[in-house]
């Protein structure tokens, strides 16, 4: 049945529905050459959109291309990321929850998961789920480390990983946007209703409103033929690979695909009380209290072509007034795609917009903006006239005339390390190679793995302060020189990145799999050997074993041969787009004390397992450096 | 002649148990104080400096990032320095806040260091508890005695640190001495694991770090050292020095020894004015007696020697008891306070110093007994037979030559006639209510000043303000500077905003080496916030900078002086333009104007945002109003002066100098009770006379009121306005080293006119206490 539907709804023109009215067709004209002119006149490569009047799709169009550099086009039925459109998701299946009485709004997180802390309990134990779905919990706004975490049980670890963290307001206080929060939410639907997030949504929303082509499941997005975005280049857009879906996250929006004419059912459920056909997923009163106010915050600035006016946030929406109309809206951003929904309540209308380019990150005084972008989309459908709301009214402050010596450039190039933090997530363990050009102009690539996920010039405006320049939003960067001007690293929003140096090893060499499954570098000190298919070194005082895991357990079985005397906990990482898991023990074998240092990662489906092995207390600073050259520089082509 | 003069002396001790009570806890007391007072101070740097030799201890200890420096490159550079005795390998190490133990967060940074094998003569560390292995194992930790005593943590415990999952625990091995980190005033510490440990709670990806140790030859090395280090190898990383472990160290001691040191001298003065009024008693009621003495063939010598070696006996017993006290009393100070700073033994000779503090004040003792018994020697045996008591006729002529005698009550009178009676004694008194009162009304006004902190934070270097906003640029709807105090400055409740953000510089100056400093930029005047400086002004053009004034008085900078600094990438000179004083780092700092960092950072804004509220506006509710209304783009706090652990500490500084003060009543409380006895037995005939011709005991219950509260009245006058007048000078050279010069002390005008009723009213309760005894 659901392949029929779907099969139907490719048949059907998706801009050309029936029992539309003639002035129907003339808005259809009025918008589709809208989004022609912005597709023509931006850095997008491509978008996807969708507008619901009433109970009807009244327009559904792809605009641009998938991916730069090939021809499929975009549909309406393009699977896109929609990010934190997910959230208005989770809201409605908390509402769904209510609705059936097993879940109070009002009532405290610690009711449903008992658990549930952060550091200071008595903070923690007020919170209620109202105050998770209005953001007004007080719950860190950014992504721990413990949210990188792709097994199964992601979700709840990441949740009571926040018995480490703080609150960064007294709950109830203040908006404070919070990707956390959400997750929370995610783990109360699946703890009340005894099924998985992804599970839930797909049984008790996604299938009442025939959105065949959504998921939560990252398993689905190749059948799906999800597409993965741009990256931010210098004069146009870079294609994006697939990125490690963030399993922790999938609530707040991390993970669900979806494609503008999926949204246009969700949409139009939300425009009649909840009902599409003769489904129900939601009650008018439950979408209602989504729509209601719940706490106010500052909206977008008249600098940056706003009006100044504070928005309000409901329950898992955003409520403001755009150009004199009161708007509901939600916007998505995933660093390689964005979305954008805007619902007018009054006129019954809603317009969705899937980009395949992160328009949040895009660069506001060269390009329209998302919200400018749907607003005269709205004014398009309305027919009145566009509006300059959304776009900044002051130029780049960041423009300047200053010219770096052209001997200073030299000590900038080479490759940082990120280091530490920032708000950026998609730079999380990044590497910034930073280079001259032909014209002997500094520029930068940010790699993660072996993709570029940002390339841009330096344009200097001190000798330590540089702006990134390309098609997304200037970022200042903030470089940290010794007394003696020797580069030491850089600031980049937010996170630190240090700067490479040669370190004790003089001299490395790569080790490639007999099968160039994987590659990475090790001082050229060691000797190794393929054995059984794996990877075996050797350096006199320590030993390491490479390859991936058969079902036998080959590497898993060296360990289990000792007797173990202690194992520590897996801990979970990411380094160069990889997730990787490590743990540490200590063992016994022929009287031998040994310590072991094993790490793994999965790469599509198959388990890479590296063990580092030394004589009980003979791990040195010099074993830290080379697993750290090893993580580093392993590559899986 | 020796066995009637000992015969006699031994009669006087027991004829007088309670004079003579009085004055052998009096040298008991002064010589129990004094002897660990010397012995501490004799032996201040001893402990310190043994411990750190006999352990081997480096004397600069590097922390860096590999990737900075290339720690081979590091040691073969140090192995070749004539100054260099000895290297460690690098230690990989990792910093945490995150240690627990039990539910409770250990509120310091924690090192925790791996052990590694070779480590282990250089850098000894001293177990005071646990097993005997050289090296943790894994999964044991090896933590300083401080944080064990500071937690209650006991071999065998467990210590947790969050994995993101399990948390891991380490079990507590070894309670041991850390040369470097033994304080803990010094934060961080270190504690010690096995080695490869680090990997079993942070991903190996975080452990970068690593530590080593450098012994040098003598600790003056360093200096040439480091700036060799910074030009050959352009060191980045932190570093600790000898000179940093000594003064946290020692600055705790060297406290501790002056305070015992003062107590033990006012103690001293105390026990000598005893003595030596308690002789001039005992002589005056044994006046007949040494008549007799005299005409049986007793020279005045020998009449000297019976008062003399009756001090002497006292004192001798005192001694003995307060020499066994003493030493009693160091070992107990000496090991609660070396315990608490986790040293290993008790390396200070305690015999010499309270052998040199015993000899020291049993010859003060004979001085003063010689001087106050010279009196007996002196004595006429024929006058003294017959009169029993010495001619007084020059205080009769003061007595009677008092011009209001006819107009002023009779008890009054009476009372001023004892109080010249014992005029020497009257010294002591007035001295002690002066020292006592001085005391009070210092601890009342310091204890005020510190408390007005939230009022004042201005004087404190601290910028006036209510609230504290900072702003967050890193979101997707930020509000930028502008906008930001657009906004806040349409409030009608706000009455100032002063705007400021940190920067770090470093110092580049002749003779030092380069120095990270932080400092403020503020975007409005800094006066504004009511900040002022010791000299000069505030900075305002581009090429203007403030010093605090530790950083003024370590660079010897003055107003006028130029300043080389490396701030945003660029090397640029300064003119000092003022010195200020600012607690909250130390006595270390810079002001810039946001003209200043413009020209250098034309991107640069500030984020910080110290706002005053209207009056009457509160606090509380405005801060909750700006977090509704500005949401995540700010962070609504309380500012520096309000927080909880400042008030924390200021109230323990108010417990210690009420504590002190409350030592100074309870020995002015003493002396009143002690001189009131006294003059009770010297007036006894008088007392006796009074009773006689119908006086009651209430008249004569007053007449000792106005007799002791006059020494009351002229300390009170004397140690009030001394207190107020050199309260600011004290505490200014005492905080010096925190960065407050000019000591913003504020009178409480309540508490301290408050307390002279108050004395007077002890002084009455004792008077009236010490009649009854004597009843």
């Amino acid at each position: 049945m659901r392949y029929i539907l779907l099969l139907m709804m490719w048949i059907l023109p998706s801009s050309i529905l029936p029992g539309q009215q003639i002035d129907q067709w003339k808005m259809q004209k009025s918008v589709d050459d809208y989004f022609q002119e912005v597709i023509d006149n931006s850095q997008i490569p491509g978008f996807t959109v969708a507008i619901v009047k009433d109970e009807k799709i009244l327009f559904a169009r792809g605009y641009g291309v998938e991916t730069i550099g090939a021809p499929k086009l975009m549909t309406s039925e393009t699977v896109c990321a929609i990010g934190s459109l997910t959230k208005s998701f989770t809201a409605a299946a908390i509402m769904q929850l209510e609705e059936k009485g097993v879940l109070d709004l009002d009532q405290p997180v610690v009711r449903y998961l008992p658990w549930f802390r952060t550091a200071n309990k008595t903070e923690s134990d007020a919170i209620t789920i109202r105050m998770i779905l209005s953001n007004t919990s007080g719950l860190m706004a950014q992504l721990t480390s413990n949210a990188h975490n792709d097994s199964p049980g992601a979700l709840e670890a990441f949740v009571r990983s926040l018995q480490e963290t703080h609150l960064m307001r007294a709950p109830g206080t203040a908006y404070q946007y919070s990707n956390a929060g959400f997750a929370v939410a995610g783990l109360i639907v699946e703890k009340i209703s005894g099924m998985p997030y992804a599970e839930y949504i797909e049984k008790h929303i996604l299938s009442p409103l025939d959105m065949f082509r959504s998921t939560t499941d990252p398993e689905d997005f190749f059948e799906m033929k999800s597409i993965n975005g741009h990256h931010n280049g210098l004069e146009q857009a870079l294609p994006a690979s697939p990125t490690m879906p963030l399993i922790a996250m999938a609530p707040a929006g991390s993970i669900m695909r979806s494609t503008a004419r999926d949204i246009s059912n969700y949409l139009i459920a939300l425009l009649n009380g909840g009902r599409f056909g003769n489904q129900s997923i939601l009650s008018a009163s439950s979408i209602e209290t989504m729509w209601t106010p719940q706490v106010s915050f500052v909206g977008l600035s008249v600098d940056d072509g706003g009006d100044g006016e504070d928005y309000q946030y409901g329950l898992g929406w955003m409520l403001s007034e755009i150009d004199g109309r009161k708007i509901i809206h939600h916007a998505g951003s995933t660093g390689t795609m964005s979305s954008m929904t805007m619902i007018e309540k009054d006129e019954r209308l809603a317009v969705t917009m899937l980009f395949n380019l992160d328009l949040t990150l895009i660069d506001k005084y060269k390009h329209p903006t998302m919200f400018s972008i749907i607003n005269n989309a709205l004014n398009t459908i309305l027919a009145v006239p566009r509006s300059e709301f959304g776009l900044p009214r002051v130029p780049d402050p960041s423009l300047n005339n200053y010219i770096l010596e052209e001997d200073q450039k030299t000590s900038y190039c080479g490759n940082y390390l990120m280091e530490t933090g920032g708000y950026s997530w998609m730079f999380n363990s990044a590497l910034i190679q930073i280079n001259q050009n032909n014209a002997k102009e500094l520029e930068a690539k940010a790699i993660l793995g072996n993709k570029t996920i940002e390339y841009f010039e330096l344009d200097f405006i001190t000798p330590v302060n540089a702006v990134s320049r390309n098609i997304g939003l200037p970022h200042n960067i903030h470089f940290k020189v010794s007394p003696k001007g020797r580069v030491l690293g850089m600031s980049l929003k937010g996170s630190y990145f240090r700067k490479v140096v040669t370190t004790s090893f003089e001299r490395f060499v790569t080790l490639h799999s007999y099968d160039s499954s994987f590659a990475f570098m090790v001082s050229d000190s060691w000797q190794s050997e393929w054995k059984d298919e794996l990877l075996m070194g050797n350096n006199g005082e320590c030993s390491f074993i490479a390859g991936w895991e058969t079902p036998k357990g080959i590497i898993s079985n060296k360990l289990s041969e000792h007797e173990t005397l202690l194992k520590g906990p897996w801990l979970k990482f990411n380094r160069s787009s990889y997730f990787w898991a490590q743990q540490s023990s200590n063992t016994q074998r022929d009287k031998e004390d040994l310590q072991h240092l094993l790490l793994r990662t999965r790469i599509r489906d198959r388990q890479f397992l590296f063990l580092y092995t030394t004589t009980q207390g003979h791990f040195t600073a010099k074993d830290y450096e080379a697993i750290n050259k090893v993580l580093d520089s392993i590559r899986f082509p | 002649m020796v066995k009637p003069i000992l015969s006699t002396a031994w009669k006087n001790i027991r004829r007088r148990p309670v004079q003579n009570l009085l004055v052998g806890s009096s040298l008991m007391v002064a010589a129990i104080l004094f002897s660990p007072a010397v012995a501490m101070i004799a032996g201040i740097q001893k402990p310190f400096d043994t411990m750190f030799d006999r352990l081997n201890a480096s004397h600069l200890l590097l922390q860096f990032d590999y990737r900075d420096v290339d720690s081979h490159r590091l040691q073969n550079w140090l192995s070749q320095q004539d100054e260099v005795v000895s290297i460690l390998n690098p230690a990989p190490t990792f910093a945490t806040t995150q240690l627990r133990f039990q539910e409770e967060q250990i509120d310091k940074t924690v090192l925790l260091v791996e052990r590694q094998e070779g480590n282990i003569d250089h850098d000894q560390i001293v177990k005071l508890q646990g097993g005997n292995q050289d090296h943790p194992a894994p999964g044991e930790i090896w933590i300083p005695k401080h944080l064990a005593q500071a937690y209650s943590i006991s071999l065998g415990d467990s210590l947790k640190l969050p994995t993101g999952s399990v948390p891991f625990s380490l079990v507590v091995e070894a309670i041991v001495v850390d040369p470097h980190f033994n304080s803990g005033l010094m934060n961080p510490t270190r504690a010690w694991v096995s080695s490869g440990t680090l990997p079993y709670f942070a991903p190996i990806t975080d452990l970068h770090q690593v530590l080593i140790g450098i012994r040098l030859r003598t600790p003056e090395d360093i200096d040439p050292l480091w700036s060799r280090l910074h030009d050959e190898i352009d060191f980045f990383g932190n570093h600790f020095e000898y000179s940093l472990f000594k003064s946290v160290f020692m600055s705790f001691y060297q406290i501790l020894a002056v305070i015992m040191l003062v107590f033990a001298i006012l103690s001293m003065i105390i026990a000598m004015m005893v003595i030596h009024t308690t002789q001039q008693n005992v002589i005056l009621s044994d006046y007949r007696n040494i008549g007799i003495l005299k005409s049986i063939g007793f020279t005045p010598g020998n009449v000297v020697s019976i008062y003399m070696l009756t001090t002497l006996l006292i004192a001798l017993i005192s001694f003995s008891i307060a020499a066994a006290g003493s030493y009693g009393l160091i070992l107990f100070i000496l090991r609660s306070m070396i315990n608490t700073l986790g040293m290993a033994n008790l390396d200070v000779s305690f015999i010499q110093p309270i052998l040199f503090t015993l000899a020291g004040l049993l010859l003060l003792t004979i001085a003063v007994t010689w001087q106050a018994s010279r009196k007996a020697g002196k004595t006429s045996a024929t006058e003294a037979l017959r009169s029993g008591q010495p001619r007084q006729g020059v205080k009769r002529q003061i007595r009677l030559a008092l011009p209001l005698t006819s107009r002023i009550p009779i008890e009054a009178f009476l009372g001023s006639n004892w109080l010249v009676h014992g005029h020497r004694r009257v010294l002591f008194l007035c001295a002690t209510w002066t020292a006592a009162v001085f005391v009070l009304v210092f601890a009342i006004n310091i204890g005020y000043s510190f408390s007005l902190i939230r009022m004042n934070p201005a004087h404190w270097g601290l910028e006036k303000g209510d609230i504290l906003l900072t702003r967050n640029p890193n979101i997707m709807l930020a509000l930028d500077h502008e906008a930001l105090l657009g906004r806040l400055r349409s409030e009608p409740d706000i009455q100032e905003i002063v705007s400021y953000s940190y920067e770090t510089a470093t110092i580049l100056a002749n003779g030092f080496p380069p120095a990270e400093l932080v400092g403020r930029v503020y975007d409005e005047n800094p006066k504004t916030a009511g900040l002022d400086n010791l000299t000069g002004n505030h900075p305002k053009r581009a090429d203007e900078i403030s010093l605090c004034i530790g950083t003024s008085e370590k660079y010897q900078k003055l107003v006028g002086d130029s300043i080389q600094m490396l701030i945003q990438g660029q090397i640029k000179h300064f003119t000092i333009c003022g010195i200020y004083q600012d607690i909250s780092n130390l006595g270390q700092g810079f002001r810039l104007s946001t003209t200043a960092l413009n020209a250098l950072n034309p991107l640069h804004a500030p984020v910080i945002y110290t706002v005053q509220l209207k009056t009457g506006v509160n606090t509380g509710q405005a801060r909750i109003y700006l977090q509704k209304l500005f949401g995540e783009t700010v962070v609504v706090e309380k500012t520096i002066s309000e927080r909880e652990n400042v008030q924390g500490v200021i109230t323990n500084m108010k417990i210690g100098l009420y504590l002190l003060a409350s030592f100074f009543l309870l020995t002015l409380t003493i002396a009143i009770f002690n001189d009131t006895l006294l003059s009770l037995k010297e007036l006894v005939k008088e007392l006796t006379i009074l009773g006689a011709i119908g006086w009651t005991p209430s008249q004569i219950l007053i007449t000792l009121l106005f007799k002791n509260l006059a020494p009351a009245f002229l300390g009170i006058s004397i140690g009030i306005p001394l207190a107020l007048l050199l309260g600011p000078t004290i505490m200014g050279n005492l905080t010096s080293g925190v960065g407050i010069v000019n000591f913003p002390q504020h009178v409480n005008n309540w508490s301290t006119f408050g307390t002279i009723p108050g004395l007077f009213l002890l002084g009455s309760v004792i008077t009236w206490m010490s009649f009854k005894f004597f009843r």
